[in-house]
C-alpha cells in the first residue's frame, strides 16, 4: 500500500496476566513470548476461557500486563503513560470487536469519517480514505447506510474498515465471525486477511474455529494460559527487508547453516502459502 | 459531528429532553418575572427616587406607614452636612374613586414642586406650586386604569375627600403594590393628618392669624413650639383653605413630611435624635414585605433551576448507561475521554439553548398578555431577566451532566471485548 511506510514488527516476552490476588487469583496468561512480521496474519485459537481475550487486550494497551513487555516497534508499550494510551490505540491499533464496532446512529461512512476528525471536523483526506477502504472491503454501496441498517457480515466488514482507517500497524480481531454463517465468516476473514498482506502490516484474529484459523498464515494456540507457537519459523519466509528485521528481533534464528535448512523445511509445512 | 449527528438521527428523546428544558425554563422565567414584577410593584417608586439617601424617622423601622417627621427635625436633616439638596415627602396610601364609581387603591406621595422629590412628567405638565387639585399618575396604572389625562379622580382619607384632576403622566411605578399618584404635599397632609394646608410652618400660623401675641403671651408661644395636633370639622378645612388662597412666598419645606430625600456625598449610615438616613436600596429592602417576596422568589427559583439540573442529569445519565457498550467501544478504538464528554457537553448546550430559546418567547408571551390584564400577575419579563434565567438553566443543565461525565471516565474500555468490567 504505503512503500514508504515503516514495516511493524511485534516481539511479546514473558507476556503474563493475573486476575485478582491471593487464592482467587487467576493466571490467564502465563509467559507468553512469540514474535509477528509485516504482512503477518495470525490466528490465536484456543478453548473459551484459555486467555485469548486478555492477550488481545494487553496487546491492545486495554489492560496492564503483570509481568512481561510488549515490543511494538521496539517501544514497550507495557510503559506508555496512562493518558498517551487513547492515542496508541487510536493511531497505531485497529480493533474489530465480536460486536458493537459500530457507532448505531451514524453510517457506515460517518463510523469511518469519526476516526479521521480533527478537533471536530472531519477532514478531506478522512473523507476519500473512508470511501476509499469501503470499497476495498465491497460495502461502497452500502456507506449511507445507519450502521442498524447493515447486515451482520456488512456489519463486520463496515468494521475492519474502521480498523484501518488510522493505517494501523497491528490489528486486532476477537472472533470476528461469530455472528456470521460459515461462508460469510470466511468471506470477511479473507478480506481481512488481504488487507493485512496489502498493507504488510500485523494481522492478530482471535478464534475458537479451526477452520477459519486455517485461513491464516500461522496459529498460535493457547492452553491454560500458555501460548504455543508451532509454527514460529514461518515468519521468517519472505523478502529480504523482512529478513532484516526478522535479524534484529531473532538473532539466533540466523545464526549458522542450520536455519537455511530449517527455512527450507517450514516453507514446505505451509503450502497454502502465496507468493 | 457526533453530538450533531445523535440529535438528528434521535429525535424523539432528544425532543423530550429539549421540551422539558424549555418548560423548566419557561417555569423559572415566569418566577423570575414575577419576581420582577413583584418588586416592581411593591416599590419600584422609591428606587426611582432621585436621592443619595432617604430619611426616615427613628423609630419608624423604615417604614413609610410610620415615619412621620415635623418641620423642626426636617430643618435638622436639610441642616445635616453634605446635604446638597433635599426634598420632603409626604406619602398616604389612599381608596380613590374615579367618575365612574369605581374604587381603588394608589399610593399618594405629596411632593413640593421644583425640588428634587418633583417626578419627571414625561406626558401632560407639571403641576404648579399651588396647584392642590392637580396629580400626576404613573404611565403603567394610567393604561392599565383605563383613566387619561384630564380625568377626575376622588380620594377620601379620614372622612376628609379631594378631588384630583389628573394633569401629567409620570413614571415612577408603583408603591406598597399601589400605583403611584404624585401630587402636591399639601393635599397629602391634608389628607394624612387631616390638618389645614398652609405654607407657613404650622407654629407661625397662630401668630399670622392673630390669636397669639408672641411677646404678650410667652408661655403661649411656648406651647405652640409643639402645636397641637386638632382634628377640624369636615366644614372648616374648606374655609382654611379660603382663607390661605392668598399665595404667601413658597418656603422650602411646609410643615409635616413622611420621608426626606437628599442628595449629597456620604449620607446613608448618618443618624440624629429623630431620624436615620439610608440608601433607596435599602429603603426598599424595608417596603413591607420586600425582604419575604424576595426569598420566596429566590426560593422558587432557586427550585426550578435545581429541577432543571435533576431533570437534564437523569436524562443524560440514562442515555450513558444505555451507551455504555458503545462508550466502551468508542474508547477502546481510542476516543478521549474529553471527546466523549465535550459531545455529551455540546448536546446538553446545543438543546438547552434551543429549549431557553422557545421558552424566552414563550415568557415574552406570557408577561405581554398578562401586561393587558392590571389584576393580572404582575410578571415583568426583561431581556435581564431572560438573559440571566436562560444563563443559569444552561449551566445548571450543564452541571447536571456532571455524573453522566463521571461515569463515563469510570467505563473501562475492556468492555468491548466482551469482558466483565
Ligand atoms: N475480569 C476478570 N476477572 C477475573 N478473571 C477473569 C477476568 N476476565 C477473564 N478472567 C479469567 O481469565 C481466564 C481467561 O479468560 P479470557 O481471556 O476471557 O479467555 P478466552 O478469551 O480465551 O475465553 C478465564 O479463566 C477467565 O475466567
Ligand atoms: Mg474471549
Amino acid at each position: 500500500m504505503n512503500e514508504s511506510r515503516f514495516r511493524p514488527f511485534l516481539r511479546v516476552v514473558g507476556l503474563s496476566h493475573s486476575y485478582g490476588a491471593g487464592a482467587g487469583e487467576v493466571h490467564a496468561v502465563k509467559d507468553a513470548t512469540f514474535s509477528m512480521f509485516p504482512g503477518d496474519f495470525v490466528a490465536l485459537v484456543g478453548p473459551s476461557g484459555s486467555g485469548k481475550t486478555t492477550l488481545l487486550a494487553m496487546l491492545g494497551a486495554l489492560l496492564k500486563p503483570t509481568a512481561g513487555r510488549i515490543f511494538l516497534n521496539g517501544e514497550d508499550i507495557g510503559l506508555l503513560p496512562g493518558r498517551k494510551l487513547a492515542a496508541y490505540r487510536r493511531e497505531t491499533i485497529g480493533f474489530v470487536f465480536q460486536a458493537n464496532n459500530l457507532v448505531p446512529y451514524l453510517t457506515a461512512r460517518e463510523n469511518l469519517q469519526m476516526m479521521g476528525m480533527r478537533r471536530g471536523a472531519v477532514t478531506k483526506e478522512a473523507r476519500l480514505r473512508a470511501d476509499r477502504l469501503l470499497e476495498e472491503l465491497g460495502v461502497a454501496h452500502r456507506a449511507s447506510a445507519l450502521a442498524t441498517e447493515l447486515s451482520g457480515g456488512e456489519r463486520q466488514r463496515v468494521a475492519i474498515a474502521r480498523a484501518l482507517m488510522n493505517e494501523p500497524q497491528l490489528v486486532l480481531v476477537d472472533e470476528p465471525t461469530a455472528s456470521l454463517d460459515s461462508e460469510r465468516g470466511r468471506q470477511v476473514v479473507e478480506a481481512l486477511n488481504a488487507e493485512v498482506k496489502a498493507r504488510r502490516v500485523l494481522g492478530l484474529m482471535v478464534t475458537h474455529d479451526r477452520a477459519m484459523a486455517s485461513t491464516a498464515d500461522r496459529i498460535l494456540e493457547m492452553r491454560d494460559g500458555v501460548v504455543s507457537d508451532q509454527t514460529l519459523a514461518s515468519v521468517l519466509i519472505g523478502d529480504e527487508g523482512q529478513q532484516a528485521v526478522a535479524t534484529k528481533v531473532q538473532p539466533s534464528m540466523w545464526r549458522g547453516g542450520a536455519t537455511a535448512r530449517r527455512r527450507r523445511q517450514l516453507r514446505s509445512l505451509l503450502p497454502r502459502r502465496r507468493r | 459531528m457526533l453530538g450533531t449527528r445523535e440529535i438528528r438521527r434521535r429525535r424523539l428523546p432528544f425532543a423530550l429532553i429539549t421540551a422539558i428544558i424549555s418548560l423548566v425554563s419557561y417555569l423559572v422565567m415566569m418566577v423570575n418575572g414575577l419576581g420582577a414584577g413583584l418588586k416592581h410593584v411593591s416599590g419600584s417608586a422609591v428606587l426611582s427616587m432621585d436621592a443619595d439617601a432617604i430619611a426616615y424617622s427613628e423609630d419608624s423601622g423604615l417604614s413609610v406607614l410610620f415615619s412621620e417627621f415635623d418641620d423642626e427635625t426636617i430643618t435638622r436633616i436639610v441642616d445635616l452636612p453634605g446635604v446638597e439638596q433635599a426634598a420632603a415627602i409626604s406619602y398616604v396610601p389612599v381608596n380613590y374613586k374615579r367618575a365612574d364609581g369605581e374604587r381603588k387603591p394608589a399610593a399618594f406621595f405629596g411632593y413640593d414642586p421644583g425640588t428634587i422629590g418633583e417626578p419627571e412628567v414625561i406626558d401632560g405638565r407639571p403641576l404648579s406650586y399651588f396647584e392642590d387639585d392637580g396629580a400626576l399618575v404613573d404611565r403603567e396604572f394610567l393604561d392599565a386604569a383605563g383613566l387619561h389625562v384630564g380625568d377626575r379622580i376622588t380620594v377620601t382619607v379620614k372622612l376628609t375627600s379631594r378631588t384630583f384632576t389628573i394633569r401629567g403622566v409620570v413614571d415612577e411605578g408603583y408603591f406598597f403594590f399601589q400605583p403611584v399618584v404624585y401630587v402636591l404635599r399639601d393635599p397629602v397632609n391634608e389628607l394624612l393628618h387631616a390638618a389645614p394646608p398652609t405654607t407657613v410652618p404650622l407654629v407661625l400660623q397662630p401668630i399670622l392669624a392673630g390669636e397669639i401675641d408672641p411677646v404678650a403671651d410667652a408661655s403661649s408661644a411656648k406651647d405652640i413650639g409643639m402645636p397641637p395636633v386638632r382634628l377640624p370639622h369636615a366644614g372648616e378645612v374648606d374655609e382654611v383653605k379660603e382663607a390661605e388662597a392668598i399665595p404667601s412666598a413658597p418656603l422650602p419645606f411646609r410643615q409635616k413630611a413622611t420621608i426626606v430625600l437628599l442628595k449629597g456625598d456620604h449620607l446613608p449610615g448618618i443618624t440624629g435624635a429623630g431620624f436615620r438616613l439610608v440608601t433607596p436600596q435599602v429603603a426598599f429592602h424595608h417596603v413591607e414585605g420586600v425582604a419575604i417576596q424576595e426569598a420566596t422568589v429566590n426560593a422558587l427559583s432557586s427550585f426550578g433551576y435545581f429541577i432543571g439540573a435533576v431533570v437534564v442529569g437523569v436524562f443524560f445519565y440514562v442515555f450513558t448507561i444505555q451507551k455504555v457498550q458503545q462508550i466502551g467501544m468508542l474508547k477502546a478504538i481510542g476516543m478521549t475521554n474529553s471527546f466523549i464528554i465535550g459531545n455529551m457537553l455540546f448536546q446538553v448546550a446545543l438543546l438547552g439553548a434551543i429549549g431557553v430559546g422557545i421558552a424566552s418567547a414563550f415568557a415574552v408571551a406570557t408577561a405581554w398578555f398578562l401586561a393587558r390584564y392590571p389584576d393580572a400577575a404582575p410578571v415583568l419579563v426583561d431581556s435581564r431577566t431572560i438573559v440571566l434565567t436562560g444563563s443559569f438553566v444552561l449551566l445548571t443543565a450543564v452541571a447536571g451532566t456532571f455524573f453522566s461525565a463521571r461515569h463515563v471516565m469510570q467505563i473501562d474500555p475492556i468492555i468491548a471485548l466482551g469482558q466483565q468490567q
